[in-house]
């Protein structure tokens, strides 16, 4: 996955080619920059300044966009200040890294952009505007940065708060952007959903990418028309939830997936399950077999509630293989990635208004250091590592709502 | 072995004399290191008469306190040093019964808004579950928040008649059991000022019947969201189970919380009560509370026979006067369980007529009241977002 520009959509007020000014010295070297003629001026001194420019209805070839959420805290429909809960318990969460992470699985070589400009008549705070840009970058993705309609015309008249978010949102894309490396290891992940995520399979499947993120189940989408040979390696469990019949070629797959140890979770169109019944009893919406080392739960209904089967998967593979624990992070997302070099990176979201004050994370692996570190700060003071036999639990301090760790085998 | 007397005597009020007494073993346990535990709890059984007697080819039922989501901590302490009953003292009650030749041993909890089973819900507080599963045989653990694995919920009638409820609903594991152990955290509680032994067992009520998604006529099939039907009073549980006997009482829960937590415990009766306060943490039951909250460790373990002796006696090991009412700490605000709980007859809080056995509680006692009186006479500390 490649990430190796940071986009911006040009507000279409800013007709003066000196607000081009504003770019410099910051890592934002692609505009999407609309057809008026007006802007024109505008276009011409961007590409003298070696920017990348496009128009917005017709990206070049590479670049995968996806119409996203404004990634955050969820508020009630009603437009109440209540909020509205998720699969976890705590409050519902819009992210835009499921998307990402299956834009990526459909077209490896593409970069992937999030379209989720602010809600209209949104005010987003500097620390929602980080939210946003790190929910994509978390994911390997780029939020194309988009301004709302009273912050674009307060930065263009230099007021001076104004000025400040500007900065902040400059300094979050010049991390990312120097952490671009980060967007291509390797995602780790327990579960893989397998489907053509397409026609009467879309809804549910990706449904149910973006709800095991949120149950903090870590997974990795499976198109089933290109999956390599090596391609469940290092997962526990699969999930099939679409409403064809796999083909021999993929039954046989997974069979031996199961065979060897895993587990698959899968609709009754998979068909027929060899094996013998479970002998740890009936579970009320899934017929349990046993198939060499593995196990194979066969949903006795047509799925019909992605929920349902989210918060059937994470009992199912179980809790104790959690590959990221949170605690005191309220709502929260990871991505866990390996580099080559037995060098991991976890990306923690956390989605309030404001980050948490004493969180402990407990990242599953082996390693013998781990560095903090932030938009703000390089290498975060004040990170405390307890380092147990088969993961490491990080305390954190008072962190704003993007950390990554970086951590050593 | 001693009586209270010592500290009763600094105390003005005696209790009704008809509420049954029975002894309370107090013994100081520094560690959560299982050897220690093992002795400790021994030897404190066996100034209770011995847990063989109580147990032997028994079924025997285990509350403990996992009390919110095992996704929040107090700082960065873990769970069992500050507000869930250690998993080691559960293993070494397990431990200690299973030796004593219980039959059965069924770990029950009703755990934050969840049907999923307990064994997914603690280790998420990173526990192990074998631990407790393999601390003697046939040990279970069964998730009372819902149906479970009965056929039915079964109807628990309140003797006295009840305060509150006259009778509840509740997973078929606190009917068919033998005997029924609580095992608690020594904590205060922002509600009902303490919670020991007997506030335990408000997690005895199924959310799917008294949770704030209960269904209105029938049981939800499961649980979701906490127990404000009890607290506020807002709604009635679902109509298959009794409803509160007058729904023109107080909305409040300071009135309302107390006396559900007697018609539980009356209609549930306790054989045996451990309050653990081997680490524990001041300013209330979990870290939502928003209070000053510290992890500490008094050291200390309280057990008896019966919940209102054990509970009086661990109070007075917090300094607190085991006979205050409303408007005394720490039933500042709240009325006071025991209280209530001797006077329907379920036992006495009077230490004059408690027999304590063991450490004396002089010696043993960790003081909640004073540090609850320092933080609340200084203001509250800057606090950040816990989620």
């Amino acid at each position: 996955m490649e990430a190796q520009w940071t986009p911006m959509r040009w507000p279409n007020a800013w007709k003066d080619p000196g607000a081009l000014s504003l770019l410099q010295g910051t890592a934002i070297d692609y505009l999407l920059i609309g057809k008026d003629q007006d802007l024109a001026p505008v276009r011409d001194r961007a590409r003298q300044m070696g920017i990348h420019v496009a128009d917005p209805e017709a990206l070049p070839s590479g670049i995968s966009i996806i119409k996203g959420e404004w990634p955050g805290v969820k508020m009630s429909r009603g437009g109440g200040a209540e909020l509205t809960a998720g699969p976890t318990g705590v409050p519902w969460v819009d992210s835009n890294g499921w998307a990402i992470r299956l834009a990526a699985a459909l077209d490896p070589g593409a970069a992937v952009w999030v379209d989720a400009p602010p809600p209209d008549n949104a005010r987003p705070s500097a620390a929602s505007y980080l939210v946003a840009m790190a929910d994509s970058a978390a994911y390997g993705g780029r939020w194309i940065l988009s301004l709302d309609n009273q912050l674009s015309p307060a930065i263009a008249a230099q007021r001076p708060e104004a000025l400040a978010a500007w900065k902040k949102m400059a300094a979050a894309a010049a991390f990312f952007s120097a952490h671009q490396s980060w967007s291509g290891y390797a995602p780790r992940a327990l579960v893989g959903v397998v489907s053509d995520f397409s026609g009467p399979n879309e809804f549910f499947s990706r449904e149910l990418l973006n709800l095991l993120g949120r149950a903090g189940l870590h997974y990795i989408a499976l198109p089933k028309t290109r999956l390599a040979p090596d391609a469940f390696g290092g997962l526990r469990a699969l999930i099939y939830p679409d409403s064809d019949a796999p083909s021999a070629n993929l039954r046989n797959h997974v069979t031996s997936f199961v065979q060897a140890g895993g587990l698959l979770v899968a609709a009754p169109r998979w068909g027929d399950v060899p094996g013998t019944p479970s002998k740890s009893g009936e579970d009320p919406r899934y017929a349990i077999r046993t198939l060499g080392r593995g196990r194979i739960a066969l949903a006795k209904a047509d799925p019909d509630d992605p929920y349902l089967w989210t918060n059937d998967a994470a009992l199912l593979v179980s809790h104790r293989y959690d590959l990221v624990r949170f605690w005191n992070g309220g709502a929260t997302g990871s991505f866990y990635t390996m580099a080559p070099e037995k060098h991991a990176v976890v990306h923690l979201l956390f989605y309030a208004n404001r980050g948490p004050d004493s969180a402990s994370v407990r990242i599953a692996g082996r390693y013998r250091t781990v560095t903090a570190s932030t938009v703000e700060h390089p290498q975060l003071p004040k990170v405390e590592a307890e380092f147990q036999s088969e993961a490491v639990e990080v305390h954190l301090p008072q962190v704003p709502q993007y950390v990554a760790l970086e951590l050593e085998t | 072995m001693h009586t209270g007397a010592a500290v009763a005597a600094c105390l003005p009020k005696s209790a009704p004399a008809a509420a049954p007494a029975a002894p309370v073993s107090v013994a100081r346990c520094q560690t959560y290191n299982p050897s220690e535990l093992l002795s400790v709890m021994q030897k404190m059984f066996d100034q209770l008469g011995g847990i063989e007697r109580l147990v032997r080819n028994k079924t025997v039922a285990i509350k403990i306190n996992l009390t919110g989501a095992p996704t929040y901590r107090v700082g960065y302490l873990p769970l069992e040093d500050t507000h869930y009953t250690h998993p080691h003292v559960i293993a070494a009650a397990a431990n200690l019964m299973g030796r004593a030749g219980a039959r059965r041993i069924r770990v029950l909890e009703s755990p934050w808004s969840t049907a999923a089973p307990i064994e997914e819900y603690i280790l998420q507080a990173n526990w192990e579950p074998r631990d407790i599963l393999n601390a003697a045989p046939r040990v279970e653990f069964e998730n009372t928040n819902w149906l479970g694995n009965g056929k039915k919920y079964s109807r628990m009638i309140v003797p006295h008649g009840g305060l509150m409820f006259p009778a509840f609903d509740l997973n078929h594991s606190y009917e068919e059991c033998d005997v029924f152990v609580s095992i608690a955290k020594m904590k205060e509680h922002a509600t009902a000022g303490i919670t020991l032994s007997m506030k335990n067992c408000f997690g005895l009520t199924p959310c799917t019947i008294y949770g704030t998604g209960a269904g209105v006529d029938e049981p939800s099939l499961v649980p979701k969201g906490g127990r404000n039907l009890i607290h506020a009073g807002d709604r009635q549980p679902s109509k298959s189970a009794p409803p509160e006997k007058d729904p023109t009482t107080p909305r409040e829960d300071t009135w309302r919380v107390p006396r559900t937590v007697v018609d539980l415990v009356s209609a549930r009766p306790i054989h045996l009560a451990i309050v653990e306060g081997i680490k524990t943490m001041t300013g209330g039951e979990g870290p939502w509370i928003p209070e000053e909250l510290t992890g500490v460790a008094p050291g200390v373990m309280v057990a008896g026979t019966n919940p209102v002796t054990t509970d009086a006696v661990a109070m007075a090991v917090m300094g607190f006067d085991p006979m205050a009412d409303r408007g005394t700490p720490p039933f500042e605000s709240c009325d006071s369980t025991l209280g209530l709980a001797e006077g329907v007859g379920l036992g006495t809080r009077d230490l004059n007529r408690i027999e304590v056995i063991g450490t004396p509680i002089a010696q043993a006692r960790f003081d909640f009241a004073s540090i609850r009186k320092r933080r609340r006479n200084s203001p509250p500390p800057p606090m950040g977002i816990r989620g």
